[in-house]
């Protein structure tokens, strides 16, 4: 009895769907369909079929062009596409686009899998910046805490800012050179900028945190003792110059770092 | 409501703008970078060019940012295209060739000038096939070259650098078991054209992301609006099906496949 059961139930088994069948004619690991398309001959048959033309699909793929051109959308688009917010007849261009551009068709995977993992990409931010913010010690954590005050200051007052005034000029920093390996970093210079009352520096470590600031009047600040820069880690500074009330003009970002060999 | 950056940008002022809106999201974009590399120097780097950037130009990038803000469109999705792009170009074309040809140092001379053209030079495999016998190795076979690039690919993966080296190539290719014959090969590609031109453009899309591309089959349906992954299976099943059928019509099957 159990034999004809089990035996009615060979016959008339179904065969995987295709939501089987593709995964694991593409190479996906799956013990259930591989015992079921060993013990059938309909199965192998389809899934030799679906190898071969994705064998054929895939060759021509070295005739792609990887490379950017004018027709490419910008990162805008191709963000808005992978989103699902292009319109219909936006929509359309760039899937055609698409099927020609190895290049594009990147772009949005490389796109797709990190919105697909973003939560993994911000846990694993934080769980680097408590490994970084170890070694900087309770002086330096003092220190950040001070500094952050003026920033609260002036997030609860944008009301009194008054536009930038962009005709200033920004100072320029100078050493270290931007970009520079160095042995060492004593201070921090930059150019001066007519008329301006302080400037202020920041100094962040290679997460964007702030690690020091100061306001001065020179144009230059010694680094305190009680910071210690790792060699090789990246360090970024910016200063700002204050040539009016509450009116500030920022250098670019620049970046240094300490030589191994210090 | 809108994030507080995008008020003090529409305000004029920019450098607070700037400040708000790198603290609010600098932890994803180093996240998205460190995808890519993890090497804290290459990581620093590629996020000081990605600030450049987004600041460039009056910070017209963060303009058209704020000027297309919505509640239900997340910015982390333009930041993730920036960052890919940036994150390629420069190891492209910064310090990507010197640190990337130490990728390919133990490699056969060959492979090497393959690596350079293919991973370095971003060029695709039959521009580097045309490139080496120009320049290299004049009676190269092109079943010969598939099976040199191959082997590149094998080599450049397995090194601690293989993830962001294969970013800058393209996938790599499908090597036959014996070289084509160029007549066979350019017959099927006309009769392949044809049959793909017969699917509808949306199916053919996921096609090409799913069974060339290799895009996991739950992130293929996301950006083709798709329920599921089980419709992209179906569609795939269905368009590897109807491309095996109008190959056979041709008189293309078996073996010639």
């Amino acid at each position: 009895m159990l034999e004809t059961i089990l035996r009615k139930r060979r016959v008339t088994a179904p065969h995987p769907a295709p939501e089987l069948l593709v995964p694991y004619a593409l190479g996906a690991h799956d013990p259930a369909t591989a015992r079921h398309v060993g013990n059938c001959a309909i199965c192998r048959n389809a899934i030799e079929e679906l190898r071969e033309a994705a064998g054929l699909l895939r060759g021509p793929s070295v005739f792609d062009r990887r490379t950017e051109t004018s027709d490419c959308p910008d990162e805008f688009v191709i963000a808005d596409f992978v989103d699902g917010h292009l319109t219909p007849q936006s929509r359309a261009p760039i899937v055609a686009h698409l099927l020609t551009c190895a290049r594009c068709r990147a772009l949005v995977k490389a796109t797709s899998e990190l919105a697909t993992n973003e939560a993994g990409l911000t846990r694993q931010v934080t769980r680097r910046w408590r490994r970084w913010s170890l070694p900087v010690g309770l002086a330096a954590a003092a220190a950040l805490l001070l500094l952050l005050l003026p920033r609260v200051r002036d997030e609860s007052t944008p009301g009194l800012r008054e536009p930038t005034v962009t005709s200033t000029i920004a100072p320029v920093p100078i050493t270290p050179t931007p970009g520079a390996s160095v042995a060492r970093v004593d201070s921090l210079v930059w150019s001066s900028v007519p008329k301006a009352e302080r400037y202020r520096v920041r100094l962040y470590d290679g997460e964007g945190s702030v690690l020091w600031t100061v306001e001065t009047t020179d144009t230059s600040a010694a680094l305190p003792d009680s910071l210690r820069l790792q060699p090789r880690v990246a360090y970024f500074w910016r200063v700002e110059a204050q040539a009016e009330w509450l009116r500030w003009a920022a250098s670019d970002l620049a970046s240094f770092r300490i030589d191994a060999r210090r | 409501m809108a994030e507080p950056w995008i008020a003090l940008l529409e305000a004029g002022d920019p450098e607070r703008a700037w400040d708000l809106f790198i603290e609010r999201y600098r932890r994803l974009i180093f996240g998205a970078i460190r995808r890519y590399t993890a090497e804290s120097d290459d990581v620093m780097d590629v996020f000081a060019r990605v600030c450049e950037v987004l600041r460039e130009n009056g910070y017209a990038r963060l303009r058209r940012c704020a000027a297309r803000w919505e509640p239900d469109r997340p910015l982390s999705t333009f930041l993730y295209t920036v960052v890919h792009n940036i994150t390629v170009d420069w190891f492209r074309h910064r310090d990507g060739r010197p640190r990337l040809s130490s990728v390919a140092a133990a490699l056969p001379p060959l492979q090497q000038r393959i690596f350079e053209y293919v991973f370095v030079d971003g060029r695709s495999h039959v521009e580097a096939y045309e490139l080496l016998r120009s320049r290299d190795a004049p009676h190269l076979a092109f079943g010969e070259f598939l099976g040199e690039l191959s082997g590149t690919y094998r080599a450049v993966l397995r090194t601690p650098r293989g993830h962001i080296a294969s970013q800058l190539a393209e996938p790599p290719p499908a090597i036959p078991d014996a070289p084509p014959d160029p007549a066979a090969a350019s017959e099927q590609r006309v009769v392949l054209a044809r049959a793909l031109e017969a699917l509808p453009a949306d199916d053919r899309l996921a096609v090409q992301l799913y069974v060339v591309d290799e895009m996991p089959a739950d992130q293929v349906a996301r950006v083709l609006g798709y329920p599921n992954a089980k419709t992209v299976y179906n569609r795939v099943y269905r368009a590897l099906g109807a491309i095996r059928s109008h190959l056979a019509q041709a008189g293309i099957r078996g073996p010639d496949l």
